[in-house]
């Protein structure tokens, strides 16, 4: 281990995209009970780009009754497709680049196979519109070995987009959006600290002279 | 012989009746024989000599030599003496004399006067002292402890034969012409001192004119610096040389050169020769080699030797403390890795710091300007820091070790310890981390949220809903694999678990060798505040995970998180002034008035203010509210919900 080089002090980060996208299965194509829906659990770049460079394979792990619930995924694209009906958690395992000298990371997502009851706009959700549960990550690389450092510099990843639309939930607005949230319950918050210190501060000096 | 009655005749002394000296010897006990027992018996002769009682037999065979008396020749010699010597006959007499391969010498090189005069010249010395210590340097074979002890320069009065050879030899031509000891070519000693003696007066050591001319050029040039040289060595008339002689050897008291300063002369003379001689490019080479050869730094041999001597004269007792204080180094040495790693341990047991970050969970949040470079979510953000400490510097490599690359075997060992002890963690991290604060700078509360905070402890509060659920799952096992390459953490690690280590140097950020994932990266709530905050956030109206966990929205996520957690201590604490204040005014209420039922009345219900109308004066300061007897109004507050409540149940 000691021949091993990290870049001290430096930290990188990458990020991902994972998350399931299903749509319902009309009853015909032999769909029974146990296969309502249809669904995709992946693992991708934003942009769909490529992140084979880091990411060697990826293990999905699924329910225990589906066979063979361990599946893992060597090439891109990093998804498994199943039928199914219910939802549950997918333990999500991502096997990083062996250059990067890096221990499995895990991510859980839970499947979502049913909608809630509207979509954005306030209608009851379209029966064949896909339900979709992505979340946005990033890995974060902490004093990466140098070699696998240069591999993640080669390969930049592309930004993210920059509007929010349809097709990408996670854009740099979507980041503006949150950040001004968090901006304004912090003013919020630093307020009422204010606020209440103040109060604090009036009822000691009452105290104290009482 | 003499004996001793033969000595006392000669003196006539009487004879004395001397005790007959009798040697006593043992008796040689029977049985064995006496030769036996000198050998092995009590007296003992120390010399066993053996008597052979066998001659060696005699060789016959070889015939006689014949031997000749042979004159021979030493070739060492420099004269024609020819000696005689036995030889055998058959051995060739023209052959060389055995001992002449031993007659080696050093082979000195040597500079001529115009060589000195161009390039030699040194300031502490003259030529004739440089050509005298040349000849000590040919006498003695470059012994220079011998040299160093012959050396005496200038000769001194009694060395007077020297005194005229050195001057003899010098082309010393005055400027007035007065007195010239220039004796080029010509060093037989007699001659010089015959001429020097002569020449005493004027110039009547000006002999051979003609030899002076063939060496004018030089001559005159050595006569300027000769003559410099006698007047800065301060001029030392010969007992025969008149006052206005520029003779160079006069006598003056000897100058004392030590060992280095000859030899420091000797092979400065010798490299600036090397160097003139060898200037051509096709010795380069042999040059070099010939150069590095005479390497000489004096001030380094003065050093050297100087510490030498010092090295040589330690008494015992220096030379013991020297030993011990050795041994404890090396033993401090060996320990201090020793040392190192039980800290790490203990670090990994304790791991206060992880979870609450150098600061504390108040100050977790306060991560405020996190060095990102810009960048947003799409780019790989790198964030530099300052260098790192050796604590830490050594530690990364270890816990790189621990729980870098190691493997998935690490995290599962890891994995049935981790849990308990982020259990253990989490609830000693409470007041341990006001400890960690102590002893940490709010430049270290900045990395927090970045790497140095891993152990999301949110494992141990307990997942509630589905989501956080996740999370905990989530950040209970990568904390747990995490943990011990952060538990090894360097500067942040030793001064926070124990507070008797010293408070560590400041890095920036600190960072942890591993991936990991940003959501999960979160500073964890300790579990009994959980549901507040919770319900805090959802009045600001924010999800319980950030949406898009980038570098600066969870720096912002900490930093609401902190905030909220300070919010609510802060208005649990008005609202405990204010109840204590309420209470405090009730009592002063009831005292002030007197009348136990208004007042009663006025300290609500929790009183349990039935009839305050006892009225009586003993009870009357505890008029509001059967308060128990023995709290006599004291005003003192916090005894004050307590009895007020049992008093209540009570009733």
């Amino acid at each position: 281990m000691t021949s091993i080089k990290r870049m001290k002090g430096l930290s990188l980060a990458r990020p991902i995209i994972y998350g399931n996208s299903a749509t319902p299965l009309n009853g015909k194509k032999g769909g029974d009970a146990d296969h309502t829906h249809r669904w995709t659990i992946s693992v991708r770049g934003v942009n769909n780009e490529d992140i084979s460079y880091f990411i060697r394979k990826v293990a999905f792990k699924l329910h225990d009754t589906y066979d063979n619930p361990n599946r893992v995924i060597e090439k891109p694209p990093f998804e498994v497709t199943e039928t199914g009906w219910g939802e549950f958690d997918i333990i999500i395992k991502i096997h990083f680049n062996p250059i990067s000298g890096e221990k499995p990371l895990t991510l859980y997502h839970h499947l979502k196979l049913h909608p809630y009851e509207e979509d954005g706009l306030g209608n009851p959700w379209p029966k064949q519109k896909p339900v979709t549960s992505y979340s946005y990550d990033e890995i974060v690389f902490n004093e990466p070995i140098d070699s696998f450092y240069a591999i993640l510099q080669e390969n930049t990843t592309s930004n993210v987009p920059l509007k929010k639309t349809p097709h990408h939930q996670f854009s740099l607005q979507a980041e503006q959006e949150e950040v001004e949230r968090l901006d304004k319950a912090l003013k919020t918050t630093a307020q009422e600290i204010v606020r209440y210190r103040e109060k604090c501060k009036r009822l000691e000096a009452e105290l104290a002279t009482k | 012989m003499a004996t001793g009655n033969d000595v006392r005749e000669i003196f006539q002394l009487k004879a004395s009746d001397q005790v007959k000296r009798v040697h006593k010897t043992e008796r040689k006990p029977d049985g064995i024989s006496r030769e036996l027992y000198g050998l092995i018996g009590n007296n003992v002769s120390t010399v066993a000599f053996n008597n052979p009682t066998y001659k060696p037999k005699l060789n016959v065979s070889k015939k006689a030599v014949n031997w000749t008396w042979r004159p021979f020749v030493n070739p060492s010699r420099d004269d024609d003496l020819i000696l005689h010597h036995w030889e055998k006959t058959r051995t060739d007499p023209n052959e060389e004399y055995r001992f002449y391969k031993f007659n080696k010498s050093i082979n000195l090189i040597s500079f001529s006067p115009e060589e000195y005069t161009s390039h030699l010249k040194d300031p502490d010395w003259t030529m004739e002292e440089t050509s005298y210590l040349w000849d000590l340097c040919r006498r003695f074979d470059l012994r220079w402890v011998v040299i160093q002890d012959r050396y005496e320069w200038p000769p001194q009065e009694a060395d007077r034969l020297a005194l005229q050879y050195y001057n003899g030899n010098n082309l010393v031509i005055s400027e007035n012409g007065a007195n010239a000891t220039k004796k080029e070519g010509e060093d037989t000693p007699m001659k010089d001192a015959t001429a020097a003696v002569s020449g005493s007066g004027d110039s009547s050591v000006k002999t051979t004119p003609g030899v002076d001319t063939s060496t004018t050029t030089g001559a005159t040039t050595a006569a300027t610096t000769t003559a410099a040289t006698t007047t800065a060595s301060g001029s030392k008339p010969t007992a025969a040389t008149a006052s206005t002689s520029k003779t160079v050897a006069n006598i003056t008291p000897a100058k004392t050169r030590s060992m280095e300063d000859l030899k420091h002369r000797y092979y400065t003379v010798n490299r600036i020769l090397t160097k003139i001689r060898m200037s051509d490019a096709s010795q380069a080479v042999e040059k070099a080699q010939l150069l590095s050869s005479m390497a000489y730094d004096k001030n380094r041999e003065i050093e050297r030797k100087k510490n030498l001597e010092i090295l040589n004269t330690r008494t015992p007792e220096q030379i013991e403390e020297e030993e011990a204080l050795y041994l404890e180094a090396r033993r401090i040495d060996q320990n201090e890795k020793k040392i190192t790693r039980e800290r790490e341990n203990l670090l990994r047991l304790l791991n206060t710091r992880d979870i609450y970050g150098p600061g504390g969970p108040t100050s977790a949040g306060l991560a405020g300007q996190v060095g990102v470079a810009g960048g947003g979510p799409g780019t790989g953000i790198i964030i530099p820091s300052n260098s790192i400490t050796i604590p830490s510097s050594s530690s990364p490599s270890a816990s790189g070790a621990a729980g870098g690359a190691g493997g998935s075997s690490h995290s599962s060992a890891n994995g049935p310890l981790s849990p308990s002890v982020g259990k253990g963690g989490a609830a000693a991290a409470t007041p341990a981390s006001a400890a960690a604060a102590s002893g940490s700078t709010p430049k270290k509360r900045k990395k927090a949220p970045k790497g140095s905070v891993q152990a999301d402890d949110s494992a141990p509060p307990t997942p509630t809903t589905a989501t956080s659920g996740g999370n905990a799952l989530k950040g209970s096992s990568s904390s747990n694999h995490r943990r011990p390459s952060n538990a090894s953490d360097g500067p942040g690690g030793p001064s926070s678990a124990s507070a008797a280590l010293p408070p560590p140097v400041v890095k920036k950020e600190k960072l942890t060798p591993g991936a990991y994932l940003r959501s999960q990266k979160m500073t964890p709530i300790v579990s009994t505040k959980q549901q507040r905050v919770q319900s805090a956030l959802v009045t600001l109206g924010l999800p319980f995970k950030p949406a898009m966990p980038t570098a600066t929205v969870m720096a912002k996520w900490d930093q609401v998180q902190s905030n909220i957690v300070t919010l609510l201590d802060i208005k649990k604490q008005a609202d405990k002034l204010e109840s204590d204040l309420k209470v405090v005014k009730m009592r002063r209420g009831s005292l002030g008035s007197g009348s136990s039922g208004s007042s009663s009345a006025v300290a609500s219900a929790a009183t349990g203010g039935t009839g305050g109308s006892a009225g009586s004066a003993s009870l009357g300061s505890n008029a509001d509210g059967n308060f128990g007897v023995k709290r006599e109004g004291t005003g003192d507050e916090s005894g004050t919900p307590g009895p007020v409540k049992k008093k209540k149940r009570k009733e």
